[in-house]
This record gives structure tokens, sequence and C-alpha cells, in this order.
């Protein structure tokens, strides 16, 4: 439906989609003759932690929050279940009438809750600082969501590449109401687009985040982080993966967008710093070829679109 | 509405009026409080039914029932439905039937405006629930309305706007009349700090109510003005600002939240004392933690925008003052926890509920602590684990609240005493049920699963399937709930004035008989 | 009950007070949510958060340039609807020093078989500079008229604050191009 296939670009993204397909079709196979299709789906039940040095410092603050809550909740529970169990009524408890308020018990749990509300908070800006410092970045981005699609258009040495990436075909048909297909039988049911954003690991990489329409949000797990698209104003935010981390990386548009929200995923080709050049060259003698200019090339793209 | 202050009910009739006028013309506090209840219990049910679409449409990937843009409607319907529909009426309700038998006063302070407040829900429902036979559909943007999306829905989006404005007016006028009363009417001897929980804490929800109701207004006005008077308040084009939408409709927002947990702190607060055959733990406190929960309820908003972007003092703001809710939040759990220690306790099926509230509710509250870490909320924000949190404090928190205190006050409502068995039965089997279907959306949201999708990728399917499970199991279990309400109606055994003779109830609802009397306290009690 | 209501039944005017009071804090907070637009505008403004628009003159010029320090300043054009204009910025990037004054145009053509009227929405990434960046001059300040076939420049002359902040060394200045039909606002 919405492959094209009039640019070197697309042709390009095909290859690349052509290997993103085997790849998945040899984990299928891996995972059928494991024996069953979705085993891998009962213990996916966390938090990635993902391909970034800030992913792996959320997944980290996650995990120290967790277990604090983790903690508590025994402490708290614990004594809630021994109540329960120890001054029942069916045996006999007396209740002790006289215990009305302690305020000393109370300042205690009123103070252990705050220290340990400080304990959480410091590693939390100490991300933070480092999520807001967006300093020596090394390629820009700019990420447009429509509905329901994401255009993206490099900026500096890459400029003049950009393209729309929008649900594959194969998901696009399996998805339809009563398409009586299994979508279990369909490479990254969902999560694959006909054109990959590409982008280079190693490098801190701006996303300029903007929407033509309505509000969307630009989400990869595996990066750790998530933003809105705002129609009129542009938000930043950055990834950087970390080297030996190369390969495809899925997510979704995060924000209810209309009927297709579901359908308008992210996906992320992470290729080495020296493949990323060469892309980039190919995508550019590619672009002359087809002699289009500057700015047509995606304008060309959006007319296609 | 200011005539309405001179109808201090003056008809004083002994008996109820006969047939549909009793209820059209009602002025009696027990009368409204039951129509708003079956009320909320009805839209409890519609809600729910929605809600059932949804999980039936997530049972397994790919579309099998419905289409994506009905599956928005419902998403959106649910929680418009259950809000305003099914837990506020239920609060307001309570509220009714038990303020004045609580603080002694022989009806509500302005008993007209209670009528004109209940029956502007029922036409705000019907214009909202119609929109769904509209051309274009019912709302599909999301309850949250967020511009520019909310502005592409045709006819359905008027009537939305319309049906949100009866029904701030409406809770206007019950906050009122809630107010009115407990500053009124306390009987002599009532002072402020003898009062029960239950009218502490809805004397602080109502002041929320008057607080941000007029925000929420003045929000969907502008979209309306946006929509057809070209003005541009969220509008890039005319230099307007889509996120400005958020900033209001959160500073309403959030302290929504609380509007919809306060009275249910309140229920629980009368719940546990009495089966703890115990006082309550630390009262004053409990009312101080109350206060500063509803004061910082309107300096938090920002956490619901994190991922829209906002500068850095802003999120270090927002993160510290959302933390800090914690406090007064652990503070009663804690009280409450005292309050049994050292007790006796029975479980009778209002005590099964508070104390499934008080676990599953901490379970809630543990997730949003962990919202409240900025960076981490970058990965939870928009997944399911939002989902798992806000039900998790909603469903077994409000939810649970509220059916705790129809199990514990229905019998002086209707004078028979419920089938046990069956409310109990109901209790273990939405129990279980409810953490069947929300606990694994923890585990969906953290692997990546964003929220209000009609359609997911292959490895979310087995913990979508146990979800829904749990939730066909939930929403059944509640027909449990509606027929032990009905049969306690019908008959069943005489419940005495105390009705849990048993245990320690106090307060002076238990003072008079079972049923209550139509009219009661039309001499002031006196409180010592 | 039975009994004869109570002498005194519950008074009428304190209610009134009371009601009355209410309600003024109902009418209040509905206020409030108008004036919330003012008041974000305004806080906005002041402390550089949030994406409200501060229009400068002249005044805010700063004579102490920064000249040890360089910052890069990215320009971006987004026509809001695609078809009625080519937009884009003269330079994709420039070198500054804060304190400096600069100027920068941004072309756009109308592309459309009639006469447009067009209006600019500046916004700033990261927002926290949002404060320290001063617009002298800016096509975006009024609406921009287009006849027939026109490519016009749209200048832009900007200051960078030499306050900025040292953790931000780029700077992407953004304007999204709306034209007359969406634009008409008022």
């Amino acid at each position: 439906m919405n492959v094209n296939r009039l640019t070197a670009i697309d042709d390009s993204a095909g290859r690349s989609r052509g290997r993103t397909f085997r790849r998945a079709l040899a984990a299928c196979g891996g995972l059928l003759a494991a024996g069953s299709a979705g085993a891998g789906s009962w213990t996916t039940i966390n938090m990635p932690r993902g391909v970034t040095a800030l992913s792996r410092d959320i997944y980290a603050l996650h995990m120290e929050v967790l277990w604090i809550c983790v903690a508590i909740a025994v402490a708290v529970f614990g004594t809630m279940i021994v109540a329960m169990i120890r001054f029942r009524h069916s045996r006999g408890a007396v209740p002790d009438t006289t215990m009305l308020h302690s305020t000393k018990a109370e300042i205690i749990w009123t103070i252990i809750p705050v220290v340990i509300l400080v304990v959480m908070a410091v590693p939390a800006t100490k991300s933070l600082l480092k999520i807001e410092d967006t300093r020596g970045s090394g390629l820009t981005i700019r990420v447009t969501g429509y509905q329901w699609k994401w255009q993206y258009q490099y900026q500096g040495d890459a400029a003049g590449i950009g393209f729309f990436s929008t649900l594959s075909a194969s998901s696009n048909f399996a998805r339809q109401l009563h398409s009586g297909i299994d979508p279990k039988t369909v490479p990254n049911y969902l999560l694959s687009v006909d054109h990959p954003l590409v982008i280079p690991s190693g490098v801190k990489v701006r996303l300029l985040l903007t929407s033509a329409d309505v509000i969307h949000a630009w989400w990869v797990p595996d990066f750790g982080m998530k933003r809105s698209a705002i129609p009129g104003f542009i938000n930043e935010m950055w990834i950087k993966v970390l080297p030996g981390k190369e390969g495809v990386y899925r997510g979704q548009c995060a924000a209810l967008c209309g009927r297709d929200h579901g359908f308008m995923p992210i996906v992320v080709d992470v290729k080495t710093q020296a493949d990323f050049k060469e892309w980039v060259a190919q995508q550019k003698a590619a672009l002359k070829q087809a002699s289009v200019g500057r700015a047509g090339g995606a304008l060309t793209a959006q007319a296609l679109n | 509405m200011a005539h309405a202050i001179d109808t201090a009910h003056d008809a004083h009739d002994a008996q109820p009026a006969a047939g549909i006028k009793r209820w059209l013309f009602a002025t009696n506090h027990k009368d409204i409080g039951t129509m708003y209840l079956v009320f909320s219990l009805i839209m409890f049910f519609v809600g729910g039914s929605m809600a059932m679409v949804i999980r039936a449409e997530l049972f397994e990937p790919g579309l099998q029932f419905v289409d994506p843009g009905f599956f928005n409607e419902m998403t959106t319907m649910h929680a418009l439905v259950m809000i305003f529909g099914a837990v506020m009426p239920a609060f307001v309700g309570l509220a009714n039937w038990m303020i004045p038998l609580q603080v002694g006063a022989p009806d509500m302070a302005l008993p007209r405006m209670n009528n004109f407040s209940f029956w502007l829900l029922p036409f705000a429902f019907t214009l909202l629930l119609s929109t769904l036979f509209v051309p274009g559909g019912a709302p599909a943007g999301g309850w949250t309305m967020y511009p520019p999306l909310v502005l592409q829905f045709g006819d359905s989006f008027p009537m939305l706007i319309f049906a949100v404005h009866l029904m701030g007016v409406s809770s206007i006028m019950g906050a009122i009349n809630v107010i009115v009363t407990i500053l009124n009417m306390r009987a002599p001897g009532m002072t402020l700090l003898k009062m029960p929980l239950f009218v502490w804490t809805w004397l602080i929800t109502a002041y929320l109510l008057i607080a941000v109701m007029p925000v929420l207004a003045g929000a969907v006005t502008m979209l309306l003005t946006d929509h057809f008077f070209h003005t541009s308040f969220f509008n890039a084009a005319g230099g307007g600002d889509p996120l400005m939408f958020e900033h209001i409709f959160w500073f309403f927002g959030h302290p929504e939240v609380y509007i919809m947990i306060l009275p249910a702190f309140g229920i629980i607060s009368e719940i546990i004392p009495t089966f703890s055959r115990k006082p309550l733990f630390g009262a004053t406190s409990m009312i101080y933690a109350t206060a500063s929960i509803a004061f910082l309820s309107f300096i938090v908003w920002g956490h619901h925008m994190f991922v829209d972007g906002m500068p850095l003092s802003a999120e270090m703001f927002f993160m510290l003052s959302t933390m800090l809710i914690a406090v007064p939040t652990g503070v009663k759990v804690f009280n409450w926890t005292a309050t049994m220690w050292r007790g006796s306790l029975s479980f009778e099926p209002p005590m099964l509920f508070a104390l499934g509230f008080l676990f599953m509710f901490t379970i809630g509250g543990f997730s949003g602590v962990m919202l409240a870490m900025v960076p981490a909320d970058f990965q939870y924000n928009q997944t399911y684990f939002v989902v798992a949190h806000f039900h998790y404090v909603l469903v077994p928190g409000a939810v649970f609240a509220i059916m705790g205190a129809v199990y514990y006050w229905i019998p002086k409502w209707t004078g028979h005493m419920y089938n046990m068995t069956l409310a109990k039965t109901h209790f273990w089997l939405s129990t279980i049920f409810v953490n069947v279907l929300f606990f694994p959306q923890h585990f969906l949201g953290l692997a990546g699963m964003p929220r209000r999708i009609p359609d997911y990728a292959v490895q979310f399917t087995d913990w979508n399937m146990v979800s829904s499970i749990g939730g066909f199991g939930f929403g059944l279990s509640q027909i449990l709930f509606a027929i032990a309400i009905i049969q306690c109606v019908r008959g069943g055994r005489k419940a005495s004035a105390m009705v849990w003779n048993d245990a320690a109830p106090t307060g002076l609802e238990w003072t008079i008989p079972s049923p209550a009397p139509y009219h009661s306290f039309t001499t002031a009690p006196e409180v010592h | 009950m039975d009994g004869p209501p109570r002498a005194a039944p519950p008074e009428r005017r304190p209610h009134r007070k009371l009601v009355t009071a209410l309600l003024i804090i109902a009418g209040g907070s509905f206020a409030l949510s108008w004036g919330l637009i003012p008041l974000y505008t305004v806080f906005s403004r002041d402390l550089g958060v949030g994406n409200a628009e501060s229009k400068e003159g002249p005044e805010a010029v700063h004579d102490r340039i920064d000249a040890s320090r360089t910052v890069t300043v990215e320009f971006i054009a987004y026509p809001a609807s695609v078809g009625n204009f080519d937009f884009r910025p003269q330079v994709a990037e420039m070198r500054v020093h804060p304190g400096a004054q600069y100027d920068v145009d941004f072309v756009a053509k109308n592309r459309t078989a009639g006469a447009l009227t067009a209006r600019a929405v500046p916004s700033l990434a990261p927002q926290d500079a949002w404060k320290y960046f001063h617009k002298m001059r800016c096509f975006c300040f009024d609406p921009q008229n287009f006849a027939v076939g026109e490519t016009r420049a749209l200048p832009v002359r900007f200051v960078v604050d030499p306050t900025l902040p040292v953790d931000i060394d780029r700077l992407s200045l953004s304007f999204t191009l709306y034209d007359a039909p969406q634009a008409v606002a008022h």
C-alpha cells in the first residue's frame, strides 16, 4: 500500500528491509525449532536495559526504585499480614482501645519516607542532568510526525537525505479487520517499516521533533527516551548508541494520535560510523542520479506519500 | 441557583411521595443518594462493557472485532463514563446518604439544588452516550481531550463539551451542598475535629471540586471556541500553544485524581476501626495528611507532561513535589496499619474490601512513586505501566472503597442484612481477577507496549491474554455485586440499628434505626 | 420522623452567605482557567520556559561580545502544509559568538495561484535556551503577504545572550510557516 519505489533512497531501504526480513525469519525459525513461537513472551516482563548509556542509567534507576518499593512492600504488607493473623477477633484478640496516637511513631513514619525519597531523588537528578545535556552532538535529524507515519530529514553533512517511514506492507495487510492473516506469521508484526531511520553508533544524534498535525510521541524503548512531537514547536532529544550495539531497534508512536495511532512504528537501523558514512554517500549519489534538487528530494517523497 | 437556597425543605411528609414523583421531585437526601448510587451502578456496568470490548480486542494480536477508530471511542468513553459517571456520582451518592446521618442533620442544606445536581447527570450521560450513534462516532481522542486531535472529531465534539459542562455544573452544585451541610448543619456539640473521617475527607474533596471543575469547564470552553469561533488558544497557527491545554487540563486533572481517592480514604478510615474494634489511630494526623495531599495536588500537574519536554528546573520541581505526596499518603497507610495493630479483627465483607484497598492501593502508590522519577518516566509514560498504575489506584482503590462502603452501610439503608457468602465470594473473585487483570499490565508497559493501541506486536500476546481473562473474570464477578444489592433491597435478615453489633461501629448513623427513617434527626442529636 | 420540624429549621441566611462565597470561589476558578493563559505566557517569558514567544525590540542588545565562546545556531524551516510554500533557511547553520548581533534570511516562495498571507511560529530547542535567545527583528513578528509566485527573503536578526549556560553549545531555531486559511484567526 504505502510502498514507494521511486527514488534510490527507497531501493536501499528496501534492501535493508529485506535483510531485516531474513533476520526476522531466522529468528522465528529458531523459536519454532525451540518449540513455541511465543516462548520468550512470558519472560519479557521488565524494562529493556537498552543500548545507550542513558537507557542503562534509566534501567538502573528503575531497578533501584523497584527494589526499594519491594522492600517497603515487604515491611508494610508484612506488618498488615501479621496484624491480620495475630489480632483476629476469632482468636479472642482483645483490642487495645487506648492506642489512639503516638506522636513519636508518626514523626518516625514521616521522616523515614522522606529519607527514602531523597535516596531515590539523587540518582534520578543525576541522570536527568545527563539527559538534558545536549552538548557535543554529531548529527541532527528532523523527525516529523504525521497521521500516521514519520518523516526523517537529515541535517548537516547528510543534508538532503529525507524520507517517510510507514508501516510495512506485510503488517499493513495483516492488521486489517478480519484480514485472516495470523500476525504471528508476519515478521515483526506492527514493528516494521518501509524505510527505517539510519543512524551511526557512538555519535550523539539529536532528534528535533515536531508534528504536521496532532501530537505524536517518538519512542524506542531500547534508547530509553521518549518525546512528544508537537505541531508548531520543536522538541529535542538525543540518542547515543553504544559502539558494538549496532542493529535494528523498534518502537512505536506513544501518544494517541487518532485512528491509526497503533500503526505508525519506528524502526532504527544503527550502523557503525563507517557503514553510516557509506550509506550517506550512497544516498547522496542516488539523490544526484535521480537529478532532483536538494529540497526537491524531500518534496518528491512528500508528494508520493 | 440562588433561589434554591430559600427552599430548606418545608414539606415534612413522614412518607415519601408515591410513584415516579418521589424520584423526579426528590428533595430527600436519602432518595437522592439512592438515585446517585443506582445511576453510578448502571454507569459502572456501561463503562465496564466498554472495557470488555477493549479487552476482547486485545485478547490476541490482529484486529478481530472492532475497527481501530471504534476502539479509540471505547477507550475514551470508558474513561469518561467511569470517572464522571461511576466513581464521582458514587461518592456523591454516599455523601448524600451518609453526611447528614453522620453530622446529625435532618437533610442536606440545599435539597432542591441537590435534586437539580442529580438530574443533570442522566441528561449529561444521555448526551455523551448518544455520541456513539452520531455520524463520525463518539469522541475518540482520549478522555484527556488533547487538541489538536480532539478538534478532528465531528458532531460528537460539541456534544462531548456540553456533556462535560453539565457534569461540571452538577459536581459543583453537589460540592457546594456538601460544604454547606457540613459547615452549617452539624448537630450541637459536633465540632469540626469530632467529625467522622468520611465527612472530613468529603469536605476537603468538595473544596477541590469547586476549585477545579470550573477550570475544566474553562479548558473545554476554549476548545469549543477554538473549534467554532476561530480563536487560537491551542492552535499554533494562530499563535496559541497545544501544550497550554495540557497545562490547564492537568491543573484540573491532578486534583481530580484526588477527588476520586480522598473520599475513599474517608471510607477506609470508617471501616477499619469498626472491624478492628479500636478507634482510628492518629485521627488528627489523618485529617492533616488529607489536607496536605489536597494542597500538593495543585502543584504536581506537570508530572503528566514530562515527555512533552520542559525545562530542567520544571522537571525537578514537579518530580520533587510529586514524590512529596508519598509522605502524607504513607502516613495514612501506616495509620491504618497501626489501627489494626493490637486490635481485634474480623473479616466481614466491608473489612475485606477495606483490606483489599489497603494492599492494592499501596501497590498503585508504589508505581506512582516510580512514575515520579523523571528519567524513568521517560520510559514508563504513555505505556501500559501507567495504565496499570492508575487502574490500581482507581479500581482496587476507589472502586473497592465504594463497594466496601456499600457493604458497610447498605443494611442501614435497606434495613436488611445481605447475603454474606455472596458478598465474600464477590470480594474474593474481584480481588483475584483484578490482579490477574492489572498486574500483567505492569509487565506489558515495561516491555514496551504503548497504551491506547488496538493491536500490538506479538511479543505482548501472552500477558495481554492473561489480562483479558482477568478482565472478563472481573467484569462477570460484578454481577454478584448487583445480585447482592438487589437481594438486600428486596429482603433479608433484619438489620439492627447498630448493624455491626459484634464489631464497634461509631458515629451518629448507628444511633437511628435500620432502615434509616425517611426523615432522620428532625430533632438534632446532642454530641458529647 | 413524625415529630414536628425543629423550632428553628436549618437556618436560611447563613446558607446564603456560604453558598455565595462558594459560588464566588467557583467563578473565580473559572476565571482562573482563562487567566492561566496570560499567566503561563508571562511565566514562560520571564523564566524562559515553555514555548511562549518572546517578542523583543532592539533594546535587548547586549554590548558585551564573548569572542572566546562559539555556539552553533541551526536554522530549520517547516512549511505547515505541503504545497503552498517552499520555505527554507538561506544557511543551514551559523557559528556565533554570544553577545554579537547576526542576520540570517529564510526564503519563502508562494507556490499557489493566488496571493497568500503567512504567519511564522518560532520555536527554539533546547527549551532552556529560550530566554537567552533574543530576536531583534523577525519576520515572525508580523504576518507576511505574498503575491502570486512571489519569492521573498524573510530576515531575522538575533543575539545569543552572553549568559547562555555553558552546557548549551547548539541551538536550533525553527519557524513553522502557516498560510492564511489557517492563520486567519480572528
